[in-house]
């Protein structure tokens, strides 16, 4: 929210600096409408509101009989996600978005469960739910109802491939997420100023990703721990770490690592040190998005990350095949190594703080 | 005036700014700096090395307990303590680290009474360890002023009394209990608060605040809920009241020191609670539809409220 002499100072500054040509209106009108900087607590309030809503009238039409006419829930489904897209689009306004979750959420469910019984096919009903979620990402301008579809999409191809038990397709499921998480944060820029529509739904898609990521890395970890799935997690981790060193390198221009010999130490040094992680592909996973959030300055991401990271990191240790005495000596050697690093560390950056 | 990314997307939208642009944009306003990051390494290599090293040693002593001497348990427990409690009174040691120390040392008291409880198995009731351990370290917790030691403690305080109410006072009802909780964590709410408004030297900060606002609202709720299922239970009523104090003083906090998250709670408690009541007291199929729309419209009308405030705080800033 700006006042309108901030929106002016904004305007001149990047008038000066870059020599921009500005849609005055353009900027004011976004401002004034209202659809900007959300508290996180009416986004939560907006959700959760919506959530609930829709499962009080679903379980209404489950108590009224409507569940087994599914050509009347089909339609009326559709007809609910279209008018979330609609009023959305039309009213883009915040205290409106409770309502527009709450007929997303009902449309979805509907299309679903009346799906589910028409088409006779599990795998049918997860694929048009793919596409009915792809459609209102496409056309929806609301940040709530981007973000859901992006969840929606991911539940959808999660559903098909562990419906069609198709578990090696997870891992590459990861894979995909962390590329695609990788390629939306390091290209912001370019997104945002693609077109217009691709940069409204930046922010959402984004922390969609960020959801589904987290989940898919859960699941893969958890195939390969608690159900004892081969799934080949280990070229989730392989492609994770490798997504570290990537970013990692280019994070060293910033940091003025210039010799080749330090850099490739330091990727050399941070490998060796996420080898170990290989077959649990949610601590490099998670790792990947604390640097993601802390570089590109997004605080929920940043979180998400640390707190993924903390449990992955003690279910890999409690899963583990060794006694206690030999985890103890990992763990402890393992703190003393981080340890010496931050002391070493401490030293070079008092050095050249002296320079 | 601090250009946020919400801002660079707008103009990205709205001018002739290409990628090269936005990227500068981003990277002078938002993205995180060298200095940042070294300061991040830094901290993160220190919290991976103090968190393995830790873990390393409570997993090597996990391993060794059962073979151990009791006078080496009790006294190891008691070493570790008397170090935390020493290390928290360096004096040339930084006020975080230290107060990070005391709050080690107030977890290890707890540790000590545990390890003693084992080795002389004195059969004490899981509530007499919780009290006794909320007793030894109340002087460390009133002189630290750290935010999380105090969170220790009021959990500390709200597991003895679930104990005590599971192992001794078995003819207490469960909203009694409820009433009981909700009171001790409305104390703790309204002191911080109260203590943040004068004493700015000893101010909460907003998470604290916030996390005894939703524990307390989550206590009403569900307070309130299990009372609608049993009415006749003498304490509901005073549930009841507490409550409506309690959220009124609430919303008087929010509005005066702008804080849209105990309105926002207050107002989803409120929903929640007014959907039980209308399912429970109207049992047709017909009050789902109703409370589905309640639901909806309460909410748009409260998140439109909150917008409105946002807007005048904004501008009276």
């Amino acid at each position: 929210m700006r006042t309108n002499d901030e929106i002016q100072e904004l305007i001149n500054h990047f008038q000066f600096i870059d020599d921009i040509v500005v849609d005055e209106a353009g900027v004011r009108a976004e401002y004034q409408g209202n659809t900007l900087e959300q508290p996180l607590a009416i986004k939560i309030l907006s959700v959760f509101g919506g959530i609930m809503a829709s499962v009080f009238f679903l379980v209404f039409l489950g108590l009224s009989g409507l569940f087994q006419y599914y050509w009347i829930l089909l339609l009326l489904g559709v007809t609910a996600m279209i008018a979330a897209v609609w009023w959305t689009r039309k009213y883009d306004l915040i205290m409106l978005d409770s309502f527009s979750v709450c007929i997303f959420i009902i449309g979805l469910s509907l299309m679903g469960l009346s799906l589910q019984e028409l088409l006779k096919s599990e795998s049918l009903m997860y694929l048009s739910g793919i596409f009915a979620s792809l459609a209102t990402l496409t056309f929806s301008r609301n940040y709530l109802i981007s973000f859901l579809s992006v969840l929606a999409i991911y539940g959808g191809h999660v559903g098909l491939i562990l419906h069609n038990g198709f578990h090696d397709l997870l891992p590459i499921q990861a894979m995909f997420l962390s590329a695609l998480t990788l390629f939306v944060f390091m290209r912001e820029p370019y997104i945002v100023t693609a077109n217009e529509t691709i940069s409204r739904l930046y922010n959402s898609v984004r922390m969609g990703l960020v959801f589904c990521l987290l989940m898919s890395l859960n699941m893969v970890t958890l195939e390969e721990f608690d159900f004892d799935i081969k799934s080949n997690g280990w070229a989730c981790s392989i492609f994770n770490i490798s997504a570290m060193v990537f970013l990692i390198w280019r994070l060293m221009v910033l940091l003025e690592v210039n010799e080749n010999s330090k850099r490739i130490l330091l990727l050399t040094a941070v490998v060796l040190i996420l080898l170990p992680t290989i077959p649990s592909p949610a601590i490099s996973g998670t790792l990947l998005l604390v640097l993601l959030g802390f570089h590109y300055d997004h605080k929920t991401t940043l979180v998400v990350g640390i707190v993924g990271f903390i449990y992955s990191i003690s279910q890999y240790y409690y899963d583990l095949n060794f006694t206690l005495l030999t985890k103890s000596i990992l763990l402890f050697t393992s703190g003393v190594g981080f340890l010496a690093l931050y002391f070493i560390t401490q030293k070079i950056y008092l050095s050249h703080g002296k320079d | 005036m601090q250009i946020t990314r919400e801002d660079i997307h707008v103009l990205g939208r709205n001018s002739s700014m290409g990628k090269e642009e936005a990227e500068n944009a981003l990277k002078v306003h938002v993205y995180s700096d060298k200095i940042s990051w070294l300061r991040f390494i830094q901290w993160s290599l220190l919290a991976l090395g103090v968190g393995f090293a830790v873990s390393g040693i409570l997993f090597f002593f996990a391993y060794n307990w059962a073979g151990l001497h009791r006078f080496s348990k009790i006294g190891l427990a008691g070493t570790l303590l008397v170090a935390a409690t020493a290390v928290a009174l360096i004096p040339t040691l930084s006020l975080l680290l230290r107060k990070i120390a005391l709050t080690g040392a107030a977890v290890l008291v707890g540790v000590v009474f545990a390890t003693y409880g084992q080795v002389y198995q004195t059969g004490a009731d899981a509530y007499d360890f919780f009290l006794a351990w909320a007793v030894f370290s109340l002087i460390w917790v009133a002189v630290s002023d750290f935010a999380p030691l105090w969170l220790l403690y009021i959990w500390l305080l709200n597991t003895t009394l679930a104990m005590y109410s599971q192992q001794v006072a078995t003819d207490w009802s469960s909203l009694m209990v409820m009433s009981i909780h909700l009171v001790l964590n409305s104390f703790f709410l309204i002191a911080s608060l109260g203590i943040s408004s004068y004493f700015k030297w000893a101010e909460m900060p907003n998470w604290f605040i916030n996390l005894l606002g939703l524990t307390v609202s989550g206590i009403a709720t569900v307070g309130i809920i299990v009372g609608i299922f049993e009415p006749k239970v003498p304490t509901f009523p005073f549930i009841i009241f507490t409550t409506l104090a309690l959220y009124g003083l609430g919303v008087w906090h929010g509005i005066q020191k702008r804080s849209l998250f105990f309105l926002a709670i207050i107002a989803l408690s409120l929903i929640i609670i007014g959907a039980v009541f209308f399912l429970y007291r109207f049992n047709q199929q017909g009050m789902w539809l109703v409370v589905s729309l309640h639901t909806i419209v309460l909410v748009t009308l409260v998140v439109r409220y909150m917008l409105k405030l946002q807007k005048e705080w904004y501008h009276e800033n």
